[in-house]
């Protein structure tokens, strides 16, 4: 089922928490809501399950008006992000619930909570109490208890944000594989974007009560609309310097292939660590001398930090641990720092 | 964000309809009553019964008992306080549920009682008595047995705030070369002193309106021994409805003058912890 | 400030007051408890038993008065509770769950009891009730005896006991959160549904804490009730007044047996209170990942 949301704002006192949000989720995706705390993510989520009532808009399922129903009628699962469990009933319980409260019979909803049992892999677990669960098997469990009744409509808020690291990325890819089984359309809320990223279909970037940006992941990881998107998705360097026609113009670098830009006015430009390379010399080439003062792996990759030798700016590359290696890079030395690719964002959008 | 997200739960108008309505039936509507009444005398009559002799010296009989006794209260509260949070000792445990005893048993046994300890031959009284120490029918009994029914609130204000300083800002000051008298006086003394207020507050709160135990150890001689709601008893005994209800209201005043003082030293309280 | 650090050892910051004074501390708190409570709580007992088993029972059951006192007194006090159960969980949900205009105001309401003098408090009654009351005249046409009756008691103790199981009852739901409830209203339970499997389930130990204090004051209010009760022997008389009743005639003994009986029921109220406390304490229950 598709869910539509038209104009909707919210507020809370003197917060704005949503200011004229419209967004479309096509019927069967997963879609993650991404922003800093206070963006109205959490919110918009709330407004779609009947959590809250939006001060003015519209939210539809499929063609359905539902803005003003309460969320017993609208028959979605909702994740809680601290779960939720209650806490006086068994895990069969938990998930029973939703079915007991619609009076199904005992013996159909024995067969529904097993057959869920056996989906979140906690078969033997029906008797125990929330409080002797691990985190991630609350979790789970949570999940299951939402998707009991077979709701036209899965959402999550901020559903992996009490885990610890390790549970964290285990549980999302099962999420993943869980919605490629059952294919129910949902929506969940993070600010984290490696998980916005690596878990949905689509994402959302919002940011004070409006959306900055939506689309799939490779989209708008490539394409950022603006500098607050690109900011936000990671680190940046960020560069004093001038755009023309033909592309920006770093200050200190010459030639730097990027994107044209139909706004000259801007001389902030912003560089992914990962599209700036250290090279041992310059000879010529434009560029940046810097020396490097600290070395970080992160992942899959290496931080190097690097200060610039004219200004004393910092600036981030990002490398693999190979090349690292063989260029034989280690803190003290001085280096070339060479572009790859760089952007350039109006000024509004300047941070 | 969390204090506005509470609507999509249902109940509101029928939890409080119900609870507004017998709030009104049994509080409000009682509580006009009570200022109404009063409001049929002038203000002459009016003058007259709460300005009489024999009230006034009710009245300060009622104010200087309950002070007292919440300042003797204050002291110890704080003493008993101090050791239940930061000893340890055989009995603790039983001595920390009795301080709330006097909330739970009723005030006619603790006047019942007092009254049987400090007479001539009580258990206290016999020792007390011929040191010319009046426990019973005294102006001492009434403050002593107001300081045993008031006795819970000092402690029990104090206490969680004396739990809560954690042991490092102690240890802080002691580092910069504090002495113990020093830290007490210029570190956990200033912590605990809102909570300190509040109790006393409280505890004279209580002791303003205290009958059940009071009957029993005072004399209740009008002009001596008599306090304000004995007063208002036997005001209402002479089928003097009006004057009784002037009475109580000056009373009522007062306690809403409390109630108001506890509020504002509650909200400071908690500004600085 | 340097030097200072050196004469105090660190081992010893942690130590706390030396031993002669924390010595002597713990006596002074020992003395204060046992001389303002714990000698006159054994001195109850000792008065009722002092003549024996036999004349503690006579005096008990040998007066028809002191009986009945016993009998009104369970009577009132569960209907006072009751009562107060209902306001005090409608109230706690409204309260505690919502905002709405004039909250601090209805919070103010609910204290008010605690700080009116039980006489005061009993007096409002009288001016409702009595024959010069606002319904005094209507009630007596109607041939309703309401003050010095049952209803009067069972009100005025229920005013004095109004705060006791709301105030219990909006920390613990507080603390508790509305997580659950939303999570129960969403997979489709119906208010009914979500307060009596999820709500009340929740709140059931701090409901019998309210309950019991409700009930040791109502046992034991004596102001409000001595001026309502018209103090008739053997026909309004809690057992309060009935105590005051025996003492002024003299019968040091009844009253003594009497009072043993509510001392009995408060070392009670306070016995469960302490193992509620151990058992169930209320910031335990708040979540574990608060936000």
């Amino acid at each position: 089922m598709s869910i539509t949301v038209k104009n909707v704002s919210k507020r809370f006192g003197h917060f704005q928490a949503l200011d004229r949000v419209s967004m479309e989720v096509p019927s069967g995706t997963l879609v993650a809501l991404l922003g800093p705390s206070g963006s109205g993510k959490t919110t918009l989520l709330r407004v779609i399950a009947g959590l809250e009532t939006p001060d003015d808009g519209t939210v539809l399922y499929q063609d359905q008006e539902v803005t003003s129903q309460s969320a017993r009628d609208r028959n979605v699962g909702f994740v809680f992000q601290h779960y939720a469990l209650f806490r006086h009933m068994t895990v069969f319980d938990n998930i029973g619930f939703g079915l007991s409260v619609r009076k199904w019979p005992k013996e159909k909803i024995a067969q529904r909570v097993n057959e869920l049992l056996h989906l979140i892999r906690l078969e033997g677990l029906e008797g125990r109490y929330p409080n002797q669960l691990s985190g991630g098997q609350r979790q789970r469990v949570a999940l299951a208890r939402a998707l009991a009744a077979q709701p036209k409509v899965l959402l999550l808020d901020e559903p992996f944000g009490a885990l610890d690291a390790k549970v964290r990325i285990e549980l999302r890819e099962w999420l993943r594989r869980l919605h490629d089984e059952i294919h129910v359309t949902s929506i969940f809320v993070t600010h984290d974007q490696d998980e916005a990223f690596a878990v949905a279909d689509r994402v959302v970037v919002l940011r004070d009560g409006r959306i900055e940006q939506m689309g799939p992941p490779t989209e708008v990881y490539e394409h950022p609309a603006n500098a607050f998107v690109m900011d936000f998705l990671g680190q940046v360097n960020v560069f004093q310097g001038t755009a023309s026609e033909s592309g920006p113009q770093i200050t200190g670098f010459s030639d730097v292939k990027g994107t044209p830009v139909k706004d000259f006015c801007s001389n902030t430009i912003y560089v992914r660590p990962f599209d700036l390379d250290i090279v041992h010399e310059l000879n010529g080439q434009a560029g940046l001398a810097g020396k490097i003062i600290h070395i970080t792996p992160a992942g899959g990759v290496v931080r190097v930090h690097l200060q610039d030798l004219h200004s004393t700016a910092r600036v981030l590359v990002e490398m693999n641990f190979a090349r690292l290696k063989e260029m034989g890079l280690t803190v003290g030395k001085q280096v070339g720092i060479v572009p790859k690719k760089a952007r350039i964002f109006t000024p509004d959008y300047m941070i | 964000m969390k204090n506005n997200t509470r609507n999509a739960l249902p109940g509101l108008s029928l939890s409080l309809g119900y609870s507004m309505t017998y709030l009104s039936l049994l509080v409000l509507i009682p509580l006009s009553a009570c200022f109404l009444k009063t409001a049929t005398l002038s203000w002459k009559e009016m003058g007259d019964v709460v300005w009489s002799q024999r009230t006034l010296s009710a009245y300060s009989l009622t104010f200087s008992s309950a002070f007292f006794a919440a300042v003797i209260n204050m002291v110890l509260g704080f003493w008993v306080a101090w050791v239940l949070v930061r000893y340890e000792f055989p009995g603790k445990r039983l001595l920390d549920s009795l301080v709330d005893l006097p909330l739970a048993l009723p005030t006619a046994v603790a006047g019942l009682v007092y009254s049987s300890l400090y007479v001539e031959n009580g258990w206290f009284g016999r020792f007390l008595v011929p040191l010319g120490i009046e426990g019973a029918y005294s102006k001492f009994g009434i403050v002593w047995v107001l300081v045993f029914t008031g006795f819970p609130f000092v402690v029990r204000t104090v206490q969680p705030v004396l739990e809560e300083i954690e042991p490092e800002v102690e240890e802080a000051a002691r580092i910069m070369g504090a002495s113990r008298w020093q830290v007490f006086t210029r570190i956990l003394f200033p912590m605990v002193f809102p909570a300190l207020l509040t109790g006393f507050a409280q505890a004279f709160a209580r002791g303003l309106g205290e009958y059940g135990s009071v009957v029993f150890v005072s004399s209740n001689i009008p002009f001596v021994s008599e306090m304000a709601p004995v007063l208002i008893v036997a005001r209402l005994e002479e089928m003097a409805y009006a004057e009784a209800t002037a009475i109580a209201t000056v009373l009522l005043i007062a306690s809403f003058t409390m109630l108001a003082m506890i509020n504002v030293l509650e909200a400071w309280s908690k500004r600085r912890g | 400030m340097v030097k200072d650090t050196r004469t105090i050892p660190i081992h010893q910051i942690r130590k706390g007051e030396p031993a002669w004074v924390k010595a002597l501390l713990i006596t002074g708190a020992i003395g204060i408890l046992v001389i303002l409570i714990g000698i006159p709580v054994l001195h109850v007992f000792y008065r009722a038993f002092e003549n024996g088993l036999k004349a503690y029972w006579t005096s008990l059951t040998g007066n028809r008065d002191t009986l009945h006192s016993i009998w009104l007194t369970l009577s009132i006090a569960p209907r006072a509770v009751l009562l107060n159960l209902i306001f005090g969980v409608a109230a706690a949900w409204a309260v505690a769950r919502f905002r709405f205009p004039g909250r601090t105001f209805f919070l103010a309401l609910i204290d008010l009891p605690l700080a009116i003098s039980p006489v005061v408090a009993g007096l409002f009654f009288v001016l409702l009730f009595g024959m010069n009351g606002w319904f005094g005249e209507w009630l007596d046409a109607h041939g309703l005896q309401v003050l010095f009756g049952t209803p009067a008691l069972v009100l005025a103790t229920s005013f004095v006991t109004l705060p006791f199981i709301v105030r219990e009852l909006i920390p613990v739901m507080e603390a508790y959160g509305d997580e659950e409830e939303l999570a129960g209203i969403s997979l489709g339970a119906s208010g009914w549904q979500m307060f009596w499997r999820i709500t009340l389930p929740n709140i059931r130990w701090g409901l019998l804490y309210g309950m019991i204090l409700c009930n040791a004051r109502a046992m034991g209010e004596y102001g409000a009730v001595y001026m309502i009760s018209g103090r008739i022997s053997g026909l309004n008389d809690t057992m309060p007044l009935r105590v005051e009743k025996l003492f002024q005639e003299y019968d040091m003994a009844g009253a003594f047996a009497l009072a043993s009986l509510l001392t009995l029921l408060s070392l009670v109220t306070l016995g469960l209170k302490t193992f509620l406390d151990k058992k169930y304490p209320v910031h335990e229950k708040s979540k574990e990942g608060q936000e």
